[in-house]
């Protein structure tokens, strides 16, 4: 799998923008993170989780559309539910859905931060009260994670990295820090999260970045930052043709690719990042035979 | 006065305007109520290969016959794509989608995850993110399934073609192998979104509710492989949530609801008529046969069901009791549900 496409100069695109964004909910406990598996598909935003609460703008902007469950003849069936969506500045949309009936704001167009806007509720394919907040770049035509743009949560806590198999006609042998392997072409997968222990987060989540890297060379890279639509499909934009179902194994592993390993000896390194910069490096020795 | 004699009383009144006030109103047409049912309590019918209608409500699904028969019914749990030969009634996740039979019987455990509907014989399925859809046979096997970059806002269908409005301001005009045949993205508004569209039933016409500030009204017609706009109104009430629109079977007028506001365009006329302000469009019958088309309307104080001339000649009201939730309509023979009712009206020129 080729990767490698840094993130980085898409984030300072959005430098303009952060600090004007705000949390759209006064508790803030993140339970679903953005690029997340669902099913077929990437997690587009985040879960925010916190109670029945009322919901506000992220930023100054204009609702301009409504989605109502049952709302008449124009009704079309949505997972997201009651659902906003406004447009900022910058060409920036949010969208907050799941959110209570009858909650939502119909009298002003015009909202700034501090007005409400609907109340936190279940409805749609949600399976407790919680908003799912995702911010779209209209003029990149991609979708954004919110942290990137939303205040930092504190989070001292590093990312785990679980376990590390290496797959070969779908037989997994998982990797110690020292292992002998046989020669031959193998998928790299792993078991990750960042377990982000403050309150903030009540399972585990997706990390920032991950890298792997193979006697040196990069292996693959992916940022869990932005999500383009192209010929019908969902892809990371850090991340070249990868879609959720490349990236995931059924079983939700993430797959980091596929490389040789040749007789002799080689050293897998990967270096994991959650978004508060907190880093694992993990690395493992294979003597490779023939 | 109990329930069943203020029942009686209505029906006597209905029958009274509709034989003696309604030839004032339209001297070719009489209304003859032929039956009513209750869904709650009517009995259940053996299904004995009778030709069986669907019914929908907010929160009930059944089969009923032309004879006013019930052959099943059945609470809805989120929601239900009901077809004549069976339906999929949903739970609010909608991970299991089963197909039944008219009778309630398991056909097909589908293999599938969103929320489906029917359009006409299509079983099409909204994924949970509303970013994609796809179609499916009745097995459950995938015919086509396509994302979108944006939320879906609006469909369509026409002959062999599927018409997607999206939020980003996109139109997407999918083969019926789900292959992208025509794009456009109309421009000139403030704000880029699709709110409605509709296409005639052989899909010679497009029209699309668009943007904001202004927001339009556009028709586009077939040229070859494309579609070319032709005309643009500006929309007379800019709404900020889907607009149900349909084409009547001629594709001759357009008829467009939002909360409280329905518009009928017609073609020759080459004007929108504000039509039913206040009013709620609860259901709509735009069929060709006679030019006649009925409208639910639902204001605060009634609930009417309007039957119209479309060249705007008559205009004829019937009030019904309680909130208006069905409309079925099979040439001159009217399927109209009201509370927990379902009354058969027969419209027959004289």
């Amino acid at each position: 799998m080729k990767r490698g496409i840094s993130g980085f100069a898409f984030f300072l695109f959005l430098l303009p923008s952060l600090g004007a964004f705000e949390w759209p909910v006064e508790q803030r406990i993140l339970i679903a993170t953005f690029g997340e598996y669902r099913w077929d598909d990437f997690l587009p935003g985040i879960d925010i989780g916190g109670g029945r609460q009322e919901v506000r703008p992220s930023e100054k902007g204009e609702i301009i559309y409504i989605h109502e469950e049952k709302s008449g003849l124009a009704f079309l069936p949505s997972g997201l539910g009651n659902y906003l969506v406004l447009e900022h500045e910058r060409g920036l949309r949010t969208l907050y859905a799941h959110l209570e009936a009858d909650s939502l704001l119909y009298e002003n167009v015009q909202v700034e931060p501090q007005n409400i806007i609907g109340r936190v509720g279940s409805s749609g394919m949600s399976q407790g009260l919680y908003l799912h907040f995702q911010v779209l770049d209209r003029e990149m035509n991609q979708l954004v994670n919110p942290l990137l743009i939303l205040p930092p949560l504190r989070d001292m806590t590093r990312p785990v990295l679980e376990q590390v198999w290496l797959q070969k006609n779908r037989t997994r042998t998982p990797l110690a820090e020292q292992s002998t392997m046989a020669s031959g072409t193998y998928n790299l997968l792993l078991s990750v999260y960042d377990p982000s222990g403050n309150g903030h987060y009540t399972r585990f989540m997706n990390p920032h970045k991950i890298q792997v890297f193979i006697n040196g060379e990069q292996l693959s890279s992916i940022s869990f930052e932005s999500l383009r639509y192209e010929e019908g499909s969902m892809f990371l934009v850090q991340s070249e043709n990868v879609t959720s179902q490349l990236l995931y194994t059924s079983d939700g592993l993430l797959n980091m690719g596929t490389f040789q390993l040749t007789v002799g000896d080689s050293i897998v390194e990967i270096i994991v990042e959650d978004f508060s910069r907190n880093r694992v490096t993990k690395d493992f020795r294979i003597r490779v035979t023939g | 006065m109990n329930k069943k004699i203020r029942f009686f009383l209505f029906m006597v009144f209905l029958l009274v305007i509709l034989v003696f006030f309604g030839s004032g109103i339209d001297k070719e047409m009489v209304y003859r109520p032929v039956w009513t049912i209750d869904w709650e309590s009517g009995p259940i019918r053996q299904d004995e290969g009778a030709l069986l209608l669907p019914y929908v409500r907010d929160d009930i699904l059944g089969y009923f016959d032309s004879e006013g028969g019930i052959y099943y019914r059945e609470k809805i749990l989120h929601g239900a794509a009901v077809h004549s030969t069976g339906f999929i009634n949903y739970s609010r996740l909608s991970d299991t989608l089963v197909f039944r039979n008219t009778g309630g019987e398991i056909v097909e455990s589908l293999d599938l995850r969103g929320y489906p509907f029917f359009i006409k014989d299509r079983l099409l399925v909204f994924s949970g993110n509303g970013r994609r859809i796809g179609e499916y046979t009745l097995r459950g096997e995938e015919i086509w399934s396509r994302s979108f970059g944006s939320l879906i806002t609006s469909l369509a269908e026409g002959e062999g073609c599927l018409f997607v409005g999206l939020i980003n301001g996109s139109l997407v005009l999918l083969s019926d192998e789900g292959k992208e045949i025509y794009t456009t993205q109309p421009v000139g508004s403030r704000i880029q979104a699709i709110y409605g569209c509709a296409m005639t039933p052989g899909a010679e016409k497009l029209a699309v509710v668009s943007g904001l500030d202004p927001q339009t009204l556009l028709f586009f017609e077939r040229r070859n492989d494309t579609y070319k706009m032709e005309e643009m109104f500006r929309f007379p009430e800019p709404v900020r949530h889907s607009v149900f629109m349909a084409f009547s079977e001629d594709g001759r007028y357009l008829v467009t609801a939002s909360d409280s506001r329905t518009f009928l365009y017609s073609f020759e006329e080459g004007a929108l008529r504000d039509f039913g302000k206040g009013e709620m469009l609860k259901g709509v019958s735009l069929e060709a046969e006679g030019s006649l088309s009925v409208f639910l309307m639902e204001r605060k104080e009634d609930h009417r069901c309007i039957v119209m001339d479309l060249e705007g000649s008559f205009r004829d009201d019937i009030a019904f009791p309680e909130e208006l939730n069905f409309l079925m309509r099979n040439e001159n023979t009217l399927f109209t549900g009201f509370g927990k009712k379902l009354v058969r009206v027969d419209l027959e020129a004289r």
